[in-house]
């Protein structure tokens, strides 16, 4: 089905294997392809730009998409000609942020885009200098240019700052909301407070096995998904054959992070609805997983297990056992707590049809993880493209469909839940062996997708592998990028005492991510930056 | 000699107070199992903001920023010279409960006050449901003190102190109860000060000594309601009423530290709604006092 | 010649309109000076009048024809009289030294005339109703009256918007007034053998009451609408909201003021005076009263116009002011001599201090208007810099209202507290009035932080207004916090005035102290309460000083110029959400008027039709006088 898209648009395929499929289309025909490409069912998943005029194509744009129907992940590649590339954004909302990135970080102009401009770098950032090219060395520092503030302020609502620093807000992030009385007719976002400029990093002066390491480093709560993520994809593009057991011990690692880190949202929620209590008895639970890693690995978080073809550690029998105990303890201890909280009417008052987020719009914008799994959007990277050892062993993937802030607090007590089940499962069934492989050879200038169910939904990592021992290029998503644009969306109409918790309910992981949507007034448009400050 | 007693019930509700709020503070942690901070840390919290420099915002109103907390603290001070606390003394005449009243709107007036002249958009949100609270606040203590009147007959606290014992006089002092959790800004009625949403509403351009006078006046507003409902049960010629009185303090936050650790926190119209129907009770009650049960 | 005096305000005044009639500038400086010189006869006629009654008595026509009732004209000021006679005075005297000032803003828009003309004979007219001692001698003063002041309501022409008001304002009142002639017409038909003098009337007509007791409910009820129109009772009220913003502020101030009070100085004279008292008059009245009181101060929340919010809390004042009369009435009734004596004090003492503090209200709301040109609380803002004057009035006016401590407020609802809460009959009445005080409190909050604190979208250019406009504000001010802490002044008056009409009030069972009104009992002088604050404050002010520095505004890191004032219909906005059904029964019955309204009207048109065929006009009026001969000489009232 995708192949005869591909081919009746004339692209030239790179790549076809199981799981990644790479084509080249031209330029004229690249709207028709991702308009296709879309309806069949394939939803967009990122987008990277490259600076391939060392290797002699120039600037290139690669637009990732996640099919779901046929398991794999379909890559479509566009070369700039005079540095300009047709734009997909106009067919698909979500290509938005990724290629404004790319305008930022590499120049490339994307026509029709309805907002081209500036995402990631700072107002003071020079014109013209573009951080992503092969000729910006990364430990350059241009010097600082001075910026216009021109902003009116727009009466007849009081606009009420929420950030950078707020209590409700774990990490620096600026959003703005117009409030009247207590209802919020409008918002504002704005990040990328933190951009570390961790690609230009990997692709300057880290090797490829440094790279999980750095990796790791991108959040404070999910850094072993991009970890595995990334080891993953060039696994995938070295055809590396990883021991059973090393994907088992990857698999217990990450659904121990998947549950400390949902244990870690559910105390910060309760805490954004005033329950103290809640908040206090769920992180002291988290305390107990927080220990178990540290049993396991030697560290509470930033783990550092993952080498490419395997990992550093092994479980032995002792373990085995901690663990398994551990597990039945906390098990009855987290069933006591929710099942008080879910009693209490006032808590679910506060979060029942609030921040509602439907289906349609959803799919559109392309969210992932528990935001979208709790507006009935049934997708689950572990389950369509099964990487580790999830593909021996069972769980469900549980589904609501209110689209809700309880919603997705449901579903992601639900994954708690099923994430102990699962870790008891890979213990049982833990094969024997060896836990790394270190006979492989790195290809040069393979495209490879690595791509992990992080606890807040789908992170892909897209590399270029590179000469000797270093990449080319490498892109991580975190699936925070995609689930922000939903914000201003469920903000619009709800009352400000609920901002908090809303903006807390699709989990936030701003480390991960750092990005621009505005709403305006009644309706939800997408609308030039100077638009809408002339318009204020 | 009166004299003496009423100072005497001052400063003990002066020194009183913060060592409540530290009891109650460390029976909530133990309700989360933790620790908790001493029982004087809310002294040594109070002492600390006496002694920092208060900082100014530039687009305040000056004079009515920095005269608000001095008028709020000592309007609550002066209400403790009607209502005693330790010892049965204080000065009362006919319609003392009414400046009670005042005096208490008296201190969120001037609190309010000064919050909107700080000029920040969280201090006037704040402020904005403070005064919506009060408004609510103030229908349901208006059907109470009406009904302690009519079962009273008298309109003094002098004759109030105690009530007699009649099913009317049971429900309104329950329904006192409540009016007492919602004004001493608790969980879940904490909504003019909430941390996560509004970082901490009216309060937020207060620092140092102004914060800490701002502070101190909720703890004693929190005494000076305690005192209230207690006087209302124990009778003044009880030879042990001291010992009644402390052990009832004692309960009182016991009980209402409890109630606010197994709470979130309400959003204003939840709260607002809550007062209106405890309001429609109280016209059932007052009905009731009339009636003369 | 100590009588003549009563007749120099009326000279001057009618000078001071026919100096109106010119166009040149200078005589809108001459007319307002004018008007307070004659102000202050008012105010020592009124002193005067405190201490002996004053009488002049004319006899106009000496035929025996039609006008022979018309022929006595007697004015005659007594205590009551005496202490209307001060409010007035005071008012209007601070209202013309306001207006030499502020009436220039609108010289180059407005025709001039309409004001200095009509703006003395409203003082005038006023000033007659108050002193004049006869029925039908009143009733023409009192549609006089209606008609001046129409006019100024109407000042700015050209302003559609005004002209409606101020024609709604007459058609009400006008259809009120003819209750109040029907009452009239009553007593003098039945009653008083056609003699309307007040002290004839108030011989003869308790006595005949007593025993036609349905000529008494009917006489009630006239009055009740009549004069509840003119005194924008529920649900009469719906002139005030939109007359009262569209006059220049200090005529806003009058009407709000004192005219309003008008109507309380004749049920004090009907009720009190010339009919028996009876409690379900009394409980009635009440009713009224907490109608008022609670429908217009939650509609007040609403407004955004600094204005209208201020008409809608006079007509919550109102209802404080009939609350106690009634509750007064019912006490004197059932012979509770002391706390009926409170109660009807409270109500006088309520009308003067509502006449203080929102004359000056309407005083700051015209100083802000001069100074911006805006009466939108939405766009005003952070003007307490600017004009400290004017907002530090403005704080005692808000204080005052809201009846905080020690201001003169307080007082009178204390006294409405104490007398209604004292008996289970009223205590629910006296419930309702604490809840809406703290409502007032809110609404008050709303219109001085809205005004004079909160940081405006954009800056206004503002400064200080000039000395005349503040002096004005500044003397009212004055007597807010004066009459706060000495009561003891004007409870003297009032016992003099209540005296007058036969209620008695024995101060000497009544201890006085500033700001509390106790009868005589309790251990300590609650004196050392306020003592205490005071000295209190002053001490923690010394002790713990402040010294800070100065930085901007915490925006949570931002440095971009946000707007952070909030808008003036943001407030409250949950409460009136949960207390939304009040508001639904208000609109309700707003629908079910103008209904009726429509009806009539087509009714009307219908009519008017018909009586152009002469021959069906004649018959119409024949079949209309034969009805009226029937119901006045048949029926045995």
């Amino acid at each position: 089905m995708i192949l005869e898209i591909l081919k009746s648009n004339n692209a030239k395929i790179l790549r076809h294997d199981e799981k990644v499929t790479v084509a080249l289309v031209p330029n004229d025909k690249l709207r028709t392809t991702a308009e296709l490409l879309f309806k069949a069912g394939c939803y967009y998943a990122t987008g990277a730009g490259v600076d391939e005029r060392l290797l002699g194509v120039g600037f290139s744009m690669y637009h990732i998409f996640n099919c779901e129907a046929e398991g794999r992940y379909i890559i479509i590649k566009a070369v700039a000609s005079n540095l300009k590339i047709p734009s997909i954004t106009p067919i698909i909302s979500g290509a938005n942020w990724a290629e404004r990135e790319v305008m930022d970080m590499l120049g490339i102009f994307f026509d029709e885009h309805p907002e081209p401009v500036r995402l990631i770098l700072p107002d003071d950032w020079p014109e013209g200098v573009y951080p992503l090219r092969k000729d910006f060395r990364y430990n350059e520092r241009p010097p600082r240019v001075e910026f216009e503030q021109k902003r009116e302020k727009k009466p007849g609502v009081i606009e009420v700052p929420v950030g950078p620093y707020h209590p409700a807000l774990h990490e620096p992030e600026m959003f703005e909301l117009y409030v009247k009385g207590e209802e919020i007719v409008g918002a504002v976002y704005r990040g990328f407070h933190i951009h570390r400029g961790m690609e230009k990093l990997a692709e300057g002066r880290m090797t490829i096995n440094q790279i999980p390491f750095l990796a790791e480093r991108i959040c404070g709560i999910c850094g072993y998904t991009h970890n595995c993520a990334y080891v993953q994809a060039i696994e995938d593009a070295a055809k590396i054959e990883v021991p059973e057991r090393a994907l088992y011990i990857r698999t217990i690692l990450l659904e121990l992070e998947r549950i400390h880190s949902h244990m870690l949202w559910l105390g910060v929620a309760f805490h954004l609805l005033g329950f103290e209590s809640g908040f206090m008895h769920t992180w002291r639970i988290r305390e107990t997983f927080m220990d178990l890693a540290e049993l396991l690995t030697g560290n509470r978080k930033t783990y550092g297990m993952n080498l490419i073809g395997g990992v550093r550690r092994n479980i032995d029998e002792n373990k085995k056992k901690g663990l398994s105990e551990i597990l039945d303890k906390t098990k009855k201890e987290i069933r006591e707590i929710f099942d008080n909280a879910t009693q209490m009417r006032e808590l679910i008052n506060r979060m029942e049809g609030i921040g509602v987020l439907s289906k349609k719009k959803g799919r559109e914008i392309g969210v992932v993880g528990p935001t979208a799994r709790g507006s009935d959007i049934d997708t689950d990277v572990r389950r369509d493209h099964p990487y580790a050892a999830y593909g021996d062993l069972e769980f469900k993937v549980p589904i609501y469909k209110d689209g809700d802030v309880l919603s997705r607090f449901l579903v992601r007590y639900e994954e708690v839940l099923e994430s102990i089940w699962l870790i008891e499962q890979a213990l049982d069934q833990l094969p024997p062996g060896d836990i790394l492989n270190e006979e492989y050879e790195l290809p040069e200038h393979t495209i490879c997708v690595g791509a992990t169910e992080a606890p807040r939904g789908e992170d892909v990592h897209f590399a270029i592998m590179g000469e000797g021992n270093k990449v080319y290029r490498w892109h991580p998503r975190a699936p925070t990028y995609n689930n922000l644009p939903a914000v201003p969306i469920m903000l619009k109409g709800e009352k400000l005492a609920d901002a908090p918790i809303i903006i807390a309910s699709i989990d936030p992981c701003f480390s991960c991510t750092d990005h621009i949507v505005i709403v305006d007034g009644e309706k939800v448009y997408r609308c030039s930056l100077d638009n809408y400050l002339g318009g204020l | 000699m009166n004299i003496i007693f009423i100072a005497i019930n001052l400063a003990f509700a002066l020194i009183i107070a913060p060592l409540i709020d530290g009891f109650e503070r460390k029976i909530r942690a133990r309700l989360q199992n933790r620790q908790g901070p001493s029982i004087l840390q809310t002294w040594w919290d109070l002492i600390k903001l006496f002694k920092r420099p208060t900082i100014e915002p530039q687009d305040s109103v000056k004079p009515l920023y920095k005269l608000a907390p001095y008028i709020t603290f000592t309007s609550v001070l002066a209400a403790y010279l009607i209502i005693p606390t330790l010892l049965p003394a204080s000065t009362n005449f006919i319609g003392d409960l009414i400046l009670v009243v005042y005096l208490l709107g008296l201190a969120t007036l001037s609190f309010v006050i000064g919050a909107f002249s700080s000029g920040n958009a969280y201090a006037q949100i704040g402020s904005n449901r403070d005064v919506s609270l009060f408004m609510s606040e103030e229908l349901l203590l208006a059907f109470i003190i009406g009904t302690i009147a009519v079962i009273g007959k008298s309109l003094s606290f002098g004759q109030l102190f105690p009530l007699p014992f009649r099913i009317s006089s049971v429900l309104a002092l329950l329904l006192l109860f409540l009016v007492i959790y919602v004004a001493s800004t608790r969980l879940p009625f904490d909504i003019a000060e909430a941390e996560p949403e509004i970082i901490e509403g009216p309060l937020i351009e207060y620092s140092g000594k102004h914060l800490g006078l701002l502070k101190y006046f909720v703890f004693l507003k929190r005494l000076l309601l305690y005192s209230l409902i207690l006087d209302f049960i124990i009778p003044i010629q009880n030879p042990i009423r001291l010992i009644c009185y402390l052990i009832g303090i004692i309960i009182l936050s016991i009980v209402y530290s409890t109630l606010e650790a197994y709470y979130g926190r309400f959003r204003i119209d939840q709260a607002i709604r809550i007062l209106k129907r405890a309001s429609i009770v109280a016209l059932i009650v007052w009905m009731i006092a009339v009636v003369g049960w | 010649m100590e009588a003549q005096i009563l007749l120099l305000p009326i000279g001057i005044l009618i000078i001071a309109a026919l100096i109106g009639l010119s166009k040149a500038k200078v005589v809108l400086k001459i007319v307002n000076m004018l008007s307070a010189v004659s102000s202050g006869v008012i105010i020592y006629d009124g002193v005067l009048g405190l201490k002996t009654t004053i009488e002049l008595k004319y006899n106009l026509f000496n035929s025996s024809s039609f006008f022979a009732f018309l022929n006595y004209l007697v004015f005659r000021v007594d205590a009551l009289s005496a202490f209307f006679l001060l409010i007035l005075g005071i008012l209007s005297l601070c209202a013309s030294v306001y207006g030499i000032k502020y009436m220039e803003r609108y010289f180059e828009r407005e025709d001039m005339r309409v004001y200095t003309f009509n703006y003395p004979l409203f003082i005038l007219t006023m000033y007659l109703v108050v002193i004049c001692w006869n029925l039908l001698w009143f009733i023409i003063f009192w549609e006089l009256m209606t008609l001046f002041s129409q006019f100024l309501v109407a000042f700015e022409q050209r302003k559609e918007k005004a002209v409606k008001a101020a024609f709604k304002y007459f058609c009400m009142t006008k259809a009120g007034a003819e209750f109040i002639v029907l009452a009239l017409i009553l007593i003098i038909l039945k009653a008083t053998n056609f003699n309307a003098n007040y002290s004839e009337i108030a011989n003869v007509l308790p006595a005949y009451l007593s025993v036609h007791s349905t000529t008494l409910y009917t006489l009630t009820f006239a009055l009740l609408i009549g004069l509840g129109v003119k005194a924008a009772m529920v649900p009469f009220h719906s002139w005030l909201p939109d007359a009262h913003p569209e006059a220049p502020s200090n005529v806003s101030a009058l009407l709000s003021g004192i005219m309003i009070k008008l109507p309380i100085y004749m049920m004090f004279r009907f009720f009190l005076g010339f009919f028996p008292l009876k409690p379900e008059i009394g409980i009635v009245i009440a009713i009224f009263g907490i109608l008022t009181l609670f429908f217009s101060m939650m509609y007040a929340l609403l407004q955004e116009d600094s204005k209208r919010l201020l008409a809608f809390s006079s007509i919550d004042n109102i209802g404080y002011i009939l609350l106690p009369m009634g509750a007064g009435i019912y006490f004197l009734a059932n012979g509770s001599q002391l706390f009926g004596g409170i109660a009807l004090a409270a109500a006088l003492f309520h009308t003067m201090n509502h006449a203080f503090f929102k004359g000056l209200l309407f005083l700051t709301a015209g100083s802000v208007m001069y100074e911006t040109g805006t009466r939108d609380l939405n766009y005003l803002g952070s003007l307490a810099k600017k004009m400290p004057l004017t907002a530090f009035t403005a704080l005692i006016g808000s204080l005052a209202i809201a009846g905080i401590p020690p201001l003169n407020g307080f007082v009178s609802k204390w006294m409405i507290y104490i007398s209604t809460l004292s008996s289970p009959a009223t205590s629910l009445f006296g419930i309702i009035a604490i809840f809406i005080s703290a409502v007032t409190l809110g609404t008050f909050v709303k219109y001085f932080t809205a005004i004079f604190t909160k940081p405006p979208v954009k800056e206004i250019d503002a400064k200080e207004v000039p000395l005349l406009m503040s002096a004005s504000q500044l003397l009212l001010a004055l007597f807010c916090i004066v009459f706060g802490i000495y009561p003891f002044l004007p409870l003297k008056m009032i016992s003099q005035a209540l005296g007058s009409i036969g209620v008695q009030i024995h101060l000497d069972s009544l201890v006085v102290y500033p700001s509390l009104v106790v009868p005589k009992t309790g251990n300590y002088s609650p004196i050392i309460i306020f003592a205490f604050l005071l000295v209190s404050t002053l001490i923690v002010l010394l002790l713990i000083p402040s010294r800070g520095e100065v930085v901007p505004t915490w925006k949570t890191g931002r440095s971009e110029d946000l707007n952070m004032s909030m808008p003036a219909d943001a407030y409250y906005r949950d409460f009136r959400e949960v207390f939304r059904e009040v508001y639904t029964v208000g609109d309700a019955s707003k629908r079910f008027v103008q209904k009726i309204a429509e009806m009539a009207g087509m009714f009307g048109i219908k009519f008017e039709v018909l009586s152009y065929d002469l021959n069906s006009m004649l018959s119409i009026a024949m079949i209309l006088i034969v009805i009226l001969v029937a119901v006045l000489g048949g029926v045995e009232l």
